[in-house]
């Protein structure tokens, strides 16, 4: 019988496997810099955040709008619209896009507005 | 060197930029919180021990009727979803029991094709349930208006100690909105959580804890109880 505790194993070590191996093809095959790989995790976490800030914000907004509707309008929306898994994808869609888009704009040789 | 503080800069200045600086860097520590928040939800049992600490303990007991709330409604070809399906024939399930000699389906039902309290009624008299032992009690959007209107259909009846049945996540907010109405609730969770869950189960029982407290939450601030 298949249990929790073996899908659990079979995860942690497929993606532990797939994890290392890049990280060998990476350093060894294609010589990329192993200090570039925490900017990397760090340039990750960024977009991880930026992915939350959006989800935040459109549930709020999406809450706010569902009560308005509720009050002031007197029509009944239901909360559970919020419960939707398509939030959270196209969340990550913007928050993606607008980290990206802010770390391209960082890694640009700025130009000093100071003369 | 725009960022660098010089003796040169007012104090303002330095908080201001300060502030700019750990507002920059906020989305990476929300990032490293969030994938450690994941890491110990899908892996540990972390959210079992919330689900847990909040669940609402089952009592069996005899009552003066079943409420047995509405899970999703039916699809336009009258097919139950999988928790309403699930409720029903717990609720079913006490009935034959003898545990209340009424059974209540509560359901939105916006239409005869999709009315899932009337589904759900016709599906128990299949299984033996007497006709004059179900109600069936619909339009309400909400769980405070099941309660309402449950309230309207059993009070007159003197029904006032109920067997509650509802998913283990939603009887967090269901039996205090239906205690709240003046019922004495017996509450009979169904779907409560296994404690040996995968890690995509594991986060499905966070995400319904976290809704259903929540949603308490918003009675409370909303005065519903």
């Amino acid at each position: 019988m298949n249990t929790p505790t073996e899908m659990t194993l079979l995860i942690v070590g497929v993606v532990g496997a797939t994890s290392l191996t890049s990280y060998v093809v990476g350093s060894r095959s294609l010589g990329l810099s192993t200090t570039d790989l925490s900017a990397a995790v760090k340039k990750m976490l960024d977009c991880i955040g930026t992915i939350l800030i959006f989800t935040v914000l459109n549930l709020a907004i999406g809450a706010a709008s569902i009560l308005s509707a509720r009050f002031l309008m007197g029509r009944f929306v239901s909360l559970y619209f919020l419960n939707d898994e398509t939030w959270v994808v196209l969340s990550a869609l913007q928050g993606l896009t607008w980290a990206l888009w802010r770390q391209a704009g960082r890694s640009r040789p700025s130009i000093s507005r100071r003369t | 060197m725009r960022n660098s503080v010089t003796p040169m800069d007012s104090p303002l200045v330095c908080s201001l930029r300060t502030a700019r600086r750990t507002l920059a860097r906020m989305p990476t520590l929300l990032g490293l919180g969030i994938i450690v928040l994941f890491v110990v939800s899908a892996f540990t049992p972390m959210a079992n021990v919330l689900a847990e600490s909040v669940a609402v303990r089952p009592e069996v007991a005899p009552a003066d009727a079943i409420v047995v709330l509405a899970a999703g409604g039916a699809s336009s070809s009258g097919a139950l979803s999988d928790n309403s399906l699930r409720r029903a024939i717990s609720g079913i399930d006490l009935y034959l029991k003898g545990l209340a000699p009424l059974l209540v389906f509560s359901g939105n039902d916006p239409d005869a094709s999709r009315a899932e309290s009337r589904i759900r009624a016709h599906m128990a008299q299949e299984f033996g349930v007497s006709p004059q032992g179900v109600l069936t009690s619909s339009g309400a959007n909400t769980t405070r208006e099941e309660a309402t209107r449950v309230k309207g259909l059993l009070w007159p009846r003197g029904v006032r100690n109920i067997l509650l049945v509802t998913d283990a996540d939603h009887m967090i907010r269901a039996a205090p909105v239906f205690t709240h109405a003046g019922f004495r609730v017996f509450a009979v969770p169904v779907n409560e959580p296994e404690w040996d869950l995968g890690p995509g189960d594991r986060l499905d029982l966070l995400r319904g804890t976290l809704r259903e407290i929540v949603a308490l939450l918003y009675y409370r601030i909303a005065g519903y109880l």
